[in-house]
């Protein structure tokens, strides 16, 4: 093949939109793109239309009703309840993921007998399903019959079934859920460190950097892009957890445990509210599209330099 | 000298065998729990004090699922082979439309393709659970409620999104050179595509489908919202039905989660590289 052929293929890639490779990149994008929109955006507008209605299936009549569906959720004690609780499992849940993560990432990039192993089974809390996972977490802490409930009240801990208490039910789901998605953070860390070219080790080393400085000085900017993305990643999978409280307590006792993704369910198909659960649901799409829009805005310098 | 030097490398290797069983203790206490339970009688699970592994050892919670289990209109197998269709069903569709979309998005430029990628993203972002209601009805409306097409339509949309962006990133990591002699060679771009691009992509493609097997075949509550009859259960489905009764038995649960997990399992034991690479490359190439 003639090297003329090739420079002049390149230079067809290099030309910009030409009519007919244009075409061709929206047959090829859009079969995907409008499986989205049509799955996911559409509902998403339809949800956004519902907001404005009083609409409610035991009802006869829906009206339109503006912001009002809006107002009343936000002032609603149970939503707020709800979107505390919401605000608590993002915050702690993400950061006990990237904290444990980022900790048994580094422990199983160190090389030692049986490091391969430990990396598998790692895994597993993250491979089992949500709700088979938050089943044997629920029967540990069933009263007198889980094992761990037994023996917390054994040494006398005040409220030993964990899921029924008030006090611990938000904290022990939030433990469930960083026991769950740790894995994913883990297997990112250990990967991205694989990644960090050990010349630089070499050269700091060469240069008389302690163990700590070349962790600060090498390691931690070489992976920050990773260390930033996959916690966004983490956020989303936290917020996106709902069977996890749905099989174990279903929000309660009372509303302890109310997540918006399970308080949004009871509105829509318990209580058949279907206004207020789609205006609910706009309220969450806009918190969770916020935090991510600040968190990427905040990180900026770090994935800027990728584009 | 000598002496301390092997002291030091003794306490190593016992702080690092220290953490290793910490760590494995942690991950494994839930899961071993559940799955030693499906071996214990009846009886067992109701223990004062509760048994960690069985006291007395036995099969016959996998006999009472084979041959239906307690209370439970559609037999578990059922329930297993509904999964497994939607499942397969799903990959193959998921991992067809990511493949190309992945592609076009890594080789052309076309105007507004900046705001495909951020239909791309902005899906990804969108919780499912919270979309419920709307969901509901448009399923209605076009007439799939209770039926498995709806779901496999419904599970591709959603994992479409996160394995676009892994094959961008995987079409990205293959030089264009290559594809570029195959055109000369008299190709056009679908059989450069099908011959050329796609045999070099198998790993990501493999990844791809891995994550769409593994969204589809533990997704819980669309099938909850929008499965009514207990023939259609899939297994998540199912087994969510059978958590909520009170006096549920905590080892036919864990009997079923074992016959839930084996599919996982396979694909976990065939496929752990491209696994963990999945997970790096998603966060990686971002």
């Amino acid at each position: 093949m003639s090297k003329s052929s090739n420079m002049a293929v390149s230079a067809i890639h290099r030309r910009g939109f030409s009519s007919r490779r244009a075409l061709y990149g929206y047959a090829w994008t859009l079969p995907a793109v409008l499986c989205v929109i049509f799955f996911i955006f559409y509902p998403v507008f339809e949800s956004a239309r519902l907001s404005m209605t009083d609409q409610s299936l035991l009802a006869m009549e829906t009206k339109y009703v503006g912001l009002e569906t809006y107002k009343d959720m936000l002032t609603s004690e149970e939503f707020q309840v709800a979107f505390k609780n919401s605000v608590i499992w993002l915050i702690f849940g993400t950061l006990g993921v990237f904290v444990c993560g980022f900790l048994i990432g580094f422990f199983l990039h160190l090389d030692f007998i049986g490091s391969r192993l430990l990396t598998a089974l790692v895994l597993l809390p993250w491979v089992i399903p949500d709700f088979v996972a938050a089943t044997a977490w629920k029967w540990l802490t069933v009263g007198e019959f889980g094992i761990v409930s037994f023996y917390l009240e054994k040494i006398g801990f005040p409220e030993p079934s964990l899921l029924a208490s008030s006090t611990y039910v938000l904290p022990t789901l939030i433990l469930l859920v960083i026991w769950r998605i740790t894995p994913l953070m883990s297997i990112l860390v250990r990967a991205s460190l694989e990644s960090v070219p050990p010349e630089y080790y070499e050269a700091a080393e060469v240069d008389g950097a302690t163990a700590w400085q070349r962790f600060i000085y090498i390691t931690i900017p070489t992976i920050r892009y990773p260390l930033v993305i996959g916690t966004l990643l983490t956020s989303l999978f936290v917020l996106r957890e709902f069977a996890v409280v749905w099989v174990t307590t279903q929000g309660g006792p009372v509303n302890y445990s109310e997540i918006l993704p399970t308080f949004i369910y009871r509105q829509g198909f318990m209580y058949f509210e279907t206004g207020p659960a789609a205006a609910s649901s706009m309220i969450y799409f806009f918190f969770i599209l916020t935090f991510a829009l600040l968190y990427l805005f905040s990180f900026r310098k770090v994935w800027k330099e990728l584009l | 000298m000598e002496n301390i030097k092997k002291n030091k490398n003794i306490y190593r290797t016992f702080a690092f065998w220290l953490i290793t069983i910490v760590i494995a203790f942690i991950v494994l206490f839930p899961v071993v729990w559940l799955f030693a339970a499906s071996f214990k009688p009846d009886k067992e699970t109701f223990m004062v004090p509760p048994s960690f592994l069985p006291h007395e050892f036995t099969f016959d919670i996998y006999q009472r699922i084979l041959e239906g289990g307690t209370a439970k209109p559609a037999p578990w197998i059922l329930n297993f082979f509904n999964s497994l269709k939607i499942a397969l069903v799903t990959t193959v569709l998921t991992t067809i439309l990511s493949a190309l979309a992945g592609y076009g998005f890594a080789r052309y430029r076309f105007p507004y393709k900046f705001i495909l990628l951020l239909i791309i993203l902005v899906g990804q972002m969108l919780p499912g659970p919270a979309l419920l209601v709307p969901i509901a009805v448009l399923i209605e409306n076009i007439g799939l409620t209770n039926t498995h097409t709806g779901l496999i339509l419904l599970y591709t949309a959603f994992a479409v999104p996160f394995t676009t962006w892994l094959a961008i990133g995987n079409f990205e990591a293959i030089p264009r050179e290559i594809e570029e002699s195959a055109l000369v060679d008299g190709c056009n771009q679908f059989t450069a595509f099908i011959k050329v691009v796609l045999p070099l992509s198998r790993i990501g493609l493999i990844t791809t489908a891995i994550f769409a097997f593994l969204m589809s075949w533990s997704e819980f509550p669309f099938a909850l919202v929008l499965i009514q009859t207990d023939e259609q259960q899939t297994m998540p489905l199912a087994m969510a039905r059978l958590i909520r009764e009170f006096n549920v038995f905590f080892n036919e649960m864990g009997a079923v989660t074992m016959l839930f997990t084996i599919p996982i399992f396979l694909v976990f034991l065939f496929a752990q590289k491209y696994f963990i690479r999945g997970i790096a490359a998603g966060a990686l190439k971002g």
